[in-house]
């Protein structure tokens, strides 16, 4: 069964970090390698981008605090046929495969690395931020400086990125 | 059938979905970029052509790249077909557009294979015949697996119960390391006397049955079973549980052929 967490696990990481947030990194390195400086999308399209991260950056928070709740095998007693199993059991039962689900998951490590990934994407964006309200246009002098940051920017996105996978039901169902 | 095949995002995804559908039997086009269609004209090759069809019997996008492609118009469609690269809703679409449902469309090893798309292609003619043909099993959403589901947890019941009581495993089992690393467990999940009573209560057939819907109800219970499993691609999973029910008592090693199969499911990279 597809869960809710994971359709807004594959939304934050397929719609808004790969389609949206990188292809647009993508778009500008693309540019700054061509010295097509004067291109205005350079500056503008990373500012978007970083004023959206803000709300996919609460976005990853609220799914991060709700994984353990939502995946946990606990969610199967909820429904047939396990809702039929008798208190005695239940008792018993659900914290056995709830305690044997996150040590064969590693759900906790993987929780917490992707928290890492994203607190180091949000440090990007902020530097990103600092430079762009400096910044009205590129040069010569500032394009350098620009692109480390883009890269950086590039690389800490891929690597959040990659951490959501490793959060992908594929991975950490039953 | 005309069919047109639309992904910007990832031109080799939509490339091999358009070769399969060419192979399906239907005249396919692909608009991979903004430089136009492009059509195959003899094998495998395809090219560049100017010309396509205005009217489209069948158009299959990347849901992303609906708004792109309004750079070139595509013409009029009889029938849309979605895919996601992300995953696809997963509520039961009963009315067009429809989905590829079944998974996200992420990569080559995700594009439908030949026959699924030879089924979806059967699909949308026989929508021209008739309203409600049944949709293929690509374009509806995973099934639940519910009791696949319950016997993985009712099997790791019986196997905790198992090890807690200090029995040594005598055949290979699946994610060995993660039940060592649970044995250390056992004593805050219960004490010496609880595990002696959970024990027995999982050797007893009714522990298993009961959940499921009771011993009046076995062979109810075991087709339930069998129809997930072809659903699943589980295979074997009724067999071992009829073979869990032949004995007086519910033995380790048969629980443990059943846990093989339904531990292959969600156990990747892990």
């Amino acid at each position: 069964m597809i869960t809710d967490w994971e359709m807004r696990r594959s939304e934050l990481s397929h719609d808004c970090i790969q389609n949206s947030f990188i292809g647009v990194i993508r778009g500008v390195e693309g540019n700054l390698m061509a010295e097509r400086l004067a291109d205005p999308f350079n500056l503008e399209a990373v500012k978007e981008i970083a004023k959206r991260w803000a709300l996919w950056s609460n976005f990853a928070e609220d799914l991060f605090t709700s994984a353990i709740h939502e995946l946990s095998p606990q969610k199967t007693f909820s429904f047939w046929p396990l809702s039929n199993c008798p208190p005695d059991t239940k008792y018993w039962l659900i914290p056995v495969v709830v305690e044997f689900w996150k040590i064969r998951t590693k759900i906790e490590h993987k929780l917490s690395e992707a928290q890492q990934k994203k607190d180091s994407l949000n440090a990007v964006v902020d530097e990103i931020d600092r430079f762009l309200a400096t910044t009205k246009e590129l040069n010569a002098e500032n394009v350098g400086s620009y692109s480390v940051l883009v890269e950086n920017l590039k690389q800490a996105a891929i690597e959040f990125q990659m951490s959501l996978a490793r959060l992908s039901v594929r991975y950490i169902a039953l | 059938m005309k069919t047109a095949i639309v992904d910007m995002t990832n031109p080799q995804r939509g490339l091999l979905i358009a070769r399969r559908i060419k192979d399906s039997g239907s005249e396919t086009w692909l608009l991979c970029d903004n430089k136009g269609w492009y059509f195959f004209e003899h094998n495998d090759e395809y090219k560049k052509h100017g010309k396509p069809p205005t009217e489209w019997d069948l158009a299959i996008i990347h849901k992303t790249d609906e708004d792109k492609s309004r750079f070139i118009p595509i013409g009029d469609i009889a029938h849309t077909l979605y895919y996601c690269g992300g995953m696809p809703p997963q509520d039961d679409i009963k009315e067009e557009p429809f989905y590829i449902q079944c998974r996200a469309v992420e990569d080559e090893k995700s594009v439908p294979s030949l026959h699924e798309l030879q089924a979806v292609v059967a699909f949308y003619q026989e929508l021209k015949k008739s309203k409600n043909p049944d949709k293929p099993s690509l374009l509806c959403p995973p099934p639940s697996l519910a009791m696949a589901s319950s016997l993985n947890i009712l099997c790791q019941g019986y196997i905790s119960a198992y090890l807690a009581m200090g029995n040594e495993t005598t055949t290979e089992i699946p994610h060995e390391e993660s039940w060592k690393q649970w044995q250390n467990s056992t004593s805050s999940l219960g004490n010496k006397k609880e595990w002696y009573d959970r024990y027995q209560a999982v050797i007893s057939k009714e522990w298993w049955l009961e959940p499921l819907g009771g011993s009046k109800r076995i062979e109810e219970i075991i087709n339930k079973i069998k129809e997930e499993e072809t659903q699943s691609g589980l295979k074997g999973v009724a067999e071992k549980f009829r073979k869990i029910l032949k004995k007086t008592d519910v033995r380790y090693d048969d629980v443990i052929e059943l846990y093989k199969i339904l531990a292959k499911r969600g156990s990747r990279d892990n």
